[in-house]
């Protein structure tokens, strides 16, 4: 019904403009889409194939021509602001809040893109200068190269109506590298920009403080501790003498395994025990001891002299039981007296002892000293034994790499950027915008008549990324192809 | 300037349509240019949610992408023109005003429409429950007095549209410098770009119906009729004819082709004229 | 060495209606008595009247009576000479003036002369090791050095590598004890926190390569300790070896001396080993040969199974089954995953290229629950097996606890265990040993 009030002329003009009579009679319309049938594979010139046709084309500029009509109770109000590029809400958000929409101070606020989609949704109305947006106008003020582009909007606007949820990526909430090297636990308040709000700026001085106290508490603890405690823990223990009579259980041991440190071990530098100020009642060498400085033993005890030779007829002289294969072992492995040799006469303790062990052995094994002495050594210690896999491993001198390899050391390129984090749907229910968690996949929109991704840019964008998996969108037009690029592990079938 | 517009529109079979710009794609917006660029064969993509049913992916809405070829033919044979870019800034006051009194006026009608509806709805009911005796006519004229009386049409309950293409009271008002003569050039003009415009053209000349075949590694999908109807029957991938092709991407093409069944075409247009056609098919010999 | 004590024998039953036995020893003598074995057998009580006296190391109370159940050995030995009433019959009692006390005395004097020398040199103190065959006294001769060590001041540590009888925790483990206190002389040294590595059999030869390793650990560990001890460092270690001197024991023995670096090895009547070990040991470690003592008996192999079960029932329900309760509950299969350690070895041309026989022996095996695990010992491992590395490091990590099998239920894979605590388990990770106690008191 056209415009009374208007000229002729401008009918055809506004005619996309309902009248109020249509816009009531819109309240009740279907919200079907007619299927569509079986396409046909040759036109044959037949009037039933031209009328199928009409009617498809029928079908489809009724669907197309429809205008969103909405009851002014279910919009929610908005104001467009150029300058700031953002839609800033006016009457109280839908349930589209929880998962779009960030709020400054004390204003709720939309991203073009994604008020652009409210708005296709019919859940939104944006007015500039007191006058409502078209989507025509939307698209048109929104949308720009130089901050969301129409092919970013188009992906956006996909996901978005599978369900998905689609926050622009921030690269800043990422780690750096730096960060990630240390694997730093990743602090949730990084670039949100509503979170920036939020933190307190004073951190809780009590906790740490108690932290410290706790731990001071915990070391005099262990202080107190008896020292049959090899294992240093502050573990409840059961006093094996209890309350008298009173039957009790034995608690587990103290579960804690002791950390190892290899080579720690300080070695005294010089033989430090003089054996012959240092006496032992020796059967193998004779003579009588000296008698004993009471201050080297326990109170009470005073014995006389101590003379070792009548004991020396009492030893055990007895030849060990051999079994023929005992023997002949011992025959093949008599040896010398170690001591007897210079190199070992020199050492003067365990650590030099072992030292000179280790490099006989290193010469005994055909393993030259000096192979392994210089900077550049051989790929595999013949006398390692590892599984056929590892060795393998260690001879290929061509490695495969990682998709994240050097990635640290790329630079960003201007050209190819992450748009998107992409949650699953299924996440909705519980989605918080504060803390999205880890997201489902990050998105990259690119075109088909573009370049494809070098693999520069791949491997700078997924270190970037991080643990999840960069999406690259190809828009073609009205349609969106996804595609990933992943690291693919050759097998390798060796059975160890 | 409508008044030029009119009698064009009956000379040409093709209207002159309005093409606006978006981030510099070409898009479609008013229903009666979608329906122009139809009849001349132009199949576009659209790329907007449906109003009816906005949460899918499979039948989408206004606005309707242009591809570059189809967007260049519509501009070598001079119909389309530019929509003007937004804002010329208008007498904003006054459109605003106008805004208010369009609103008030609608409410008022929709207010009508509503007790009507209401009313019609008790007399639906009073009298398909008891014949017509005079009583219960009595009670109905009361009920309807009643209603009459007390009703109140909210104003959250007015209906209101959401525009798809700007038109009307938007705040960029659209009656003045509707159509300009000119369209821009936009087009660059690379050979490969060229070739497939050549191919586009000649085979839109023959009949078919074309759209972008990027899903299927070629340049457009070519259908015998409107693909409303008919299923694609090649995949036309474009070359400059001294172009060399690596044998690799003729396999890939080929054995793609067939694998949903389709016939992978190359396309050479000829400097001079005619484009030749190559099909490729995998033979499966054994 | 006949009895050369006064002995009288009065029937003036004191408390108990006991035959009760005067001894009166001259200075440097000592009593030795046996308790008779077998369940039937009555307890022996003793008692110290006059001077003083000690029980391999450990000073006795006067008028305090001590009681010693079935199968036990004692020897009182006093260096000023005491009197000493045995209540009970003994199967054997007699006063021997024969005794190494004062050699061993001697040696415990030349030890805490090192550790002086620790002490004031910020050095650490004696690693001694103790080596002989079976039956001659190496726990008892650890025990006394252990014993005056305290008594001096000293914090020793005892490291008890007889997977056969262990002093520390039950048969088929080694261990390290911190010793704080002497030995108490009915019960021995107290067992709180000791570290315990599990082996799973009683003798090292099923498998010399991981008796290597966990002596290896044990070394290590305690070299640990010392750093941040430094009253453990001075107090240094006394090592107690299994009786098996030859062949793998021998190179174990070896071994041990130099993963633990010791000073000291005090071989006990076997001139032989002192012989090999002299020549084999560097120059810097003395090795001291030292007479057994005579009253040290040759224990038969049931008295052996014996006191190994006497040890295992000890874990779980205290000295004299008196002071402990364990408990009973059922452990479903799905919740545990039992080991063994070392898989059966193969031929070596059967083994995969670079792989050698020894690292079979370290490799944890799952064992399928069945009924042939009734009765056996598993420990309870303080780590769990996740990945890789952590079933590696299950081997070298010590056990936090012991649990018996007692009944198996392979229709409900569930099985019934007797555990010193109650459910649930501190860990899933089970390793089984070889050694199978029977809960028959």
């Amino acid at each position: 019904m056209a415009d009374q009030n208007k000229p002729e002329s401008a009918d055809n003009f506004f005619n996309e403009i309902l009248s109020p009579c249509e816009l009531f009679a819109a309240r009740s319309r279907s919200h079907k889409i007619p299927a569509r049938g079986q396409k046909d594979f040759y036109p044959d010139d037949s009037e039933e194939q031209k009328q199928r046709l009409q009617q498809r084309l029928d079908e489809h500029w009724s669907l197309i021509s429809e205008e969103r009509v909405e009851r002014l109770g279910n919009l929610v109000k908005a104001v467009w602001s150029p300058s700031e590029r953002i839609v800033e809400l006016q009457t109280p958000a839908g349930k589209f809040w929880q998962t779009m929409g960030f709020s400054a101070e004390g204003k709720q606020f939309l991203l073009p893109e994604e008020a652009l989609y409210l708005m296709e949704c019919g859940n939104l109305q944006v007015f500039h200068q007191d006058l409502p947006l078209s989507i025509q106008d939307g698209y048109e003020a929104f949308l720009s190269s130089d901050s969301v582009s129409l092919q970013q909007y188009q992906v956006f606007g996909h996901l978005k109506r599978l369900g998905y949820v689609v926050h622009r990526f921030d690269p800043s909430s990422e780690p750096s590298p730096y960060a990630r090297q240390l694997n730093l636990p990743r602090s949730r308040d990084r670039g949100g920009r509503q979170l920036k709000r939020k933190r307190s700026p004073s951190p809780a001085p009590t906790s740490s403080k108690t932290a410290a106290a706790s731990q001071a508490e915990e070391m005099e603890e262990e202080d107190k501790l008896p020292e049959s405690h090899l294992v240093a823990s502050a573990a409840p223990q059961t006093s094996s003498s209890g309350a008298a009579g009173e039957v009790q259980a034995r608690t587990w041991w103290p579960a804690e395994v002791p950390e190892r440190q290899a080579g720690q071990r300080s070695a005294p530098g010089s033989q430090r025990w003089d054996f012959s100020s240092i006496c032992f009642p020796d059967l193998g060498s004779a003579g009588r001891l000296a008698p004993l400085d009471a201050s080297l033993l326990p109170g009470g005890v005073t014995p006389g002299v101590c003379d070792v030779a009548p004991w020396m007829r009492r030893i055990n002289l007895r030849k060990v039981k051999m079994s023929p294969k005992e023997e002949e072992r011992e025959r093949r492995q008599r040896r010398r007296d170690v001591n007897k040799d210079k190199e070992v006469q020199r050492c003067r303790n365990w650590a030099e002892y072992h030292k000179l062990l280790e490099r006989r052995q290193a010469k005994r094994q055909g393993r030259p000293a000096h192979l392994w002495s210089g900077e550049v050594q051989p790929l595999h210690d013949p006398t390692r034994p590892i599984s056929t896999a590892e060795l393998l491993e260690k001879i290929s001198v061509i490695k495969s790499t990682d998709l994240l390899e050097g990635a640290a050391r790329l630079k960003g390129s201007e050209e190819w950027r992450i748009c998107f984090n992409v949650y699953q749907p299924d996440s909705v229910a519980d989605f918080k915008k504060s803390n999205p968690g880890k997201p489902y996949a990050r998105m990259c929109v690119c075109s088909f008549d573009g370049p494809v991704p070098d693999l520069r840019v791949i491997k700078q964008l997924s270190f970037q990324s991080g643990d999840v998996p960069v999406v690259y969108a190809a828009v073609d037009h009205g349609d969106i192809s996804f595609y990933t690029f992943k690291d693919f592990q050759l097998p390798r079938d060796i059975y160890p | 300037m409508e008044a030029e517009l009119q009698p064009q529109e009956e000379r040409s079979p093709a209207p002159v349509v309005g093409l606006s710009l978006c981030d510099s794609a070409p898009l479609l917006w008013r229903l009666q240019d979608l329906k122009a660029v139809r009849s001349e064969g132009l199949v576009g993509a659209l790329l907007g949610s449906l109003p009816r049913t906005p949460r899918q992916n499979v039948r989408l809405g206004r606005p309707l992408l242009l591809l570059p070829e189809e967007e260049r033919l519509l501009g070598e044979r001079g119909g389309a023109a530019a929509l003007p870019a937004q804002n010329q800034e208008a007498a904003a006051g006054e459109l605003q005003q106008r805004y208010t009194e369009e609103q008030q006026r609608s409410f008022e009608e929709q207010s009508v429409l509503a007790l009507e509806d209401r009313e019609s709805a008790l007399v639906r009911a009073m009298t398909s429950s008891s014949g017509s005796d005079p009583a219960s006519d009595e009670a109905l004229q009361h009920r309807l007095l009643d209603l009459e009386q007390n009703f109140s049409f909210p104003r959250s309950a007015l209906a209101v549209q959401l525009s798809t293409a700007r038109a009307g009271l938007s705040h960029c008002p659209e009656a003045r410098a509707f159509l300009e003569a000119d369209w821009p050039i936009r087009a660059q003009r690379c050979p490969r770009r060229e070739a497939r415009f050549q191919v586009f053209r000649d085979l839109r000349g023959r009949g078919f119906f074309l759209t972008s075949a990027g899903k299927f590694g070629g340049d457009f999908l070519v259908y015998p009729g409107d693909p409303l109807r008919f299923h694609a029957h090649f995949i036309a991938i474009c070359l400059a004819l001294d172009e060399s092709v690596c044998l690799l991407d003729v396999l890939c093409a080929a054995r793609l082709g067939s694998n949903v069944k389709k016939t992978v075409l190359l396309c050479s247009p000829a400097p001079d004229g005619p484009v030749r056609y190559t099909s490729l098919q995998w033979s499966g010999m054994v | 060495m006949a009895a050369e004590g006064v002995e009288k024998t009065s029937e003036d039953a004191s408390s108990s209606g006991k035959v009760c036995t005067r001894f009166d020893l001259e200075k440097e003598t000592e009593l030795r008595f046996e308790v008779e074995a077998g369940e039937a057998a009555d307890q022996v009580e003793m008692e110290l009247l006059t001077g003083m006296a000690e029980v391999f190391g450990s000073e006795l109370n006067r008028n305090k009576k001590y009681t010693f159940g079935p199968g036990s050995k004692i020897a009182v030995f006093t260096w000023q000479g005491c009197s000493v009433n045995l209540y009970g019959k003994p199967e054997v009692a007699y006063v021997s003036k024969d005794t190494p006390m004062l050699l061993y005395l001697n040696t415990h004097a030349a030890l805490e002369q090192m550790r002086k020398q620790a002490e004031r040199e910020n050095e650490r103190g004696p690693r001694v090791m103790v080596v002989g065959p079976t039956d001659v006294g190496k726990s008892t001769v650890c025990r006394m050095l252990l014993s005056y060590a305290v008594r001096v001041g000293r914090r020793p540590t005892l490291v008890e590598l007889d997977v056969g009888q262990s002093g520390v925790s039950v048969p088929g483990t080694v261990s390290a004890l911190c010793i704080e206190r002497p030995a108490d002389v009915e019960e021995g040294f107290s067992v709180q926190a000791p570290l315990v590595y599990h082996f799973g059999s009683t003798t090292p030869g099923t498998n010399i390569k991981l008796y290597n390793k966990l002596t290896s650990c044990l070394a290590e560990v305690f070299s640990q300790r010392c750093e941040v001890n430094r009253k453990a460092s001075v107090g240094g270690c006394i090592i107690n070896t299994c009786g098996w001197v030859k062949g793998s024991g021998y190179q174990a023995l070896v071994h041990c001396a130099s993963t633990f670096q010791v000073d000291v090895v005090l071989v006990l009547d076997h001139e032989r080993l002192y012989n090999e070990l002299k020549r084999d040991l560097p120059h810097f470690v003395r090795v001291v040969l030292l007479p057994k003592s005579g009253g040290v008996v040759e224990r038969s192999k049931e008295c052996r199974r014996e006191t190994r079960d006497e040890k295992i029932r000890e874990y779980f329900y205290g000295f004299r089954g008196l002071s402990f309760f364990p408990f009973s509950f059922e452990v479903r299969f799905s919740d545990v995953r039992i080991y063994k350690i070392g898989a059966p070895s193969i031929p070596d041309s059967c083994l995969p290229l670079g792989m050698s026989q020894d690292d079979t022996q370290l490799k944890l095996v799952p064992v399928t629950p069945g009924r042939d695990l009734t009765y056996h010992m598993l420990s309870v491992s303080s780590v769990d097996d996740g990945d890789e590395d952590a079933r590696k490091s299950i081997v070298e990590s010590p056990v936090c606890g012991f649990i018996v099998v007692t009944n198996v239920d392979t229709q409900a894979q569930v099985m019934k265990v007797l555990s010193p605590a109650p459910r649930p388990l501190p860990r899933h990770t089970l390793l089984i040993m070889d050694i199978r106690f029977m809960d028959m008191k």
